[in-house]
């Protein structure tokens, strides 16, 4: 169980890491995508992105070194809750045509009950997680009882890179998927 | 004999890893390389068969959307939120051709400044510290990427809803002059 918690948690560090990381390069187009869902009065979306940006690079910096896991899994619920609340309104909205602005590993879409289905697991993956988190990758043991072994030893290694495996993946999977979709937009009108 | 199993595990891992990554940045080019296409709308009822074209920015798009702070700390959009039409006027440093376009701006500013917005775009700031204050411009080689400018000087005209309604490659400060006034005397007649 612990294993499983550590693997989660690195899954999501690695999404959230890539995600902030293609955002702050492109902030005026992640502004941009903000202001298109309708969400947030106009004059706050540049603060908005920003600090959504800023919070969602912290908890990846969390949750790869291990440090107050739970909280920053929590975090990660309550993240990806109000970004799918979002998804929401817009597809009851029927503004199917606007970009996700998910960035880097989680890649570029439209929004759909896809994004939903897709975060709904996500936060599954984070709220359990909370609950079975271990000594091992947990940098505060260490300032306990807890050894170098024990929280940083062989398994911590496979698990953390399978888990990040995991998420290059993901990425490669969405850069397939862009290449197939673009493809048949160019040969369906030839 | 263990410890060579282990070994030779773990290189596997490292080799199938940084194949993906391979395989993961070969796609991202591919599909980099695929989004520099697009298919041309024939017109409707013509003979003219749709065509793959380079995708560059044409008549009727609109105009893809930034905010940045200009040489006086404003921010600036493609479109003007005073309800004037844009001409946004693309320099490079290393384009001769563009220095007399950028000398040539203060005399269009003079003469449509009440009708036209004018904006410079360039990728050193060298090339247009020369201009008044009264004209805008960036200094951003993002913006060059975005709107897919290949020639130089560029001029667009784009209207008070971002829609780009003129493409300028190769314009000089004459032909720009021309281009505007008959921009306007049209404008005049409806």
């Amino acid at each position: 169980m612990e294993n499983l918690a550590l693997w989660f948690q690195m899954v999501l560090a690695g999404l959230f890491l890539s995600t902030a990381v293609a955002k702050w390069q492109d902030m005026t187009l992640h502004i941009a995508i903000v202001q298109d869902y309708r969400i947030v009065p106009k004059s706050w979306s540049r603060f908005f992105g920003r600090a959504e940006t800023v919070v969602e690079l912290a908890l990846a910096v969390l949750l790869l070194l291990g440090l107050f896991r739970s909280v920053a899994l929590l975090g990660a619920v309550l993240l990806l809750a109000l970004y799918t609340v979002a998804i929401t309104v817009n597809l009851f909205r029927g503004r199917t045509e606007v970009s996700c602005g998910c960035g880097g590993a989680a890649g570029t879409h439209r929004l759909s009950w896809w994004l939903v289905l897709r975060n709904a697991v996500l936060m599954a993956m984070a709220a359990w997680a909370s609950g079975h988190v271990g000594v091992l990758g947990d940098l505060q043991a260490l300032f306990g009882q807890a050894s170098w072994g024990e929280v940083y030893g062989f398994g911590f290694w496979v698990i953390a890179a399978m888990g990040w495996l995991a998420v290059l993946l993901l990425a490669l999977g969405n850069e397939l998927q862009a290449i197939r979709s673009k493809t048949h937009e160019l040969m369906a009108k030839q | 004999m263990e410890t060579f199993l282990v070994l030779s595990n773990i290189g596997l891992w490292i080799f199938v890893a940084a194949q993906l990554v391979v395989v993961f940045l070969l796609s991202k080019l591919v599909a980099q390389f695929l989004n520099n296409f697009r298919v041309n709308q024939a017109p409707a009822g013509g003979a003219v068969q749709p065509q793959i074209v380079p995708n560059v920015v044409q008549v009727g798009d609109l105009a893809p959307a930034f905010q940045e702070q200009d040489q006086n700390q404003k921010f600036v959009r493609p479109n003007d939120p005073a309800g004037r039409q844009t001409l946004m006027v693309f320099v490079r440093q290393e384009c001769a051709f563009c220095e007399g376009v950028v000398r040539g701006l203060p005399d269009l500013q003079a003469a449509y400044g009440g009708h036209i917005r004018l904006l410079v775009i360039a990728d050193e700031r060298s090339k247009v510290e020369v201009l008044p204050p009264e004209i805008s411009f960036l200094v951003e080689p993002t913006i060059f990427e975005m709107y897919r400018i290949s020639k130089t000087p560029t001029a667009l005209l784009i209207d008070a809803q971002g829609k780009i309604v003129g493409v300028y490659e190769g314009a000089n400060e004459r032909q720009l002059h021309a281009i505007l006034e008959g921009k306007l005397q049209v404008a005049a007649t409806r």
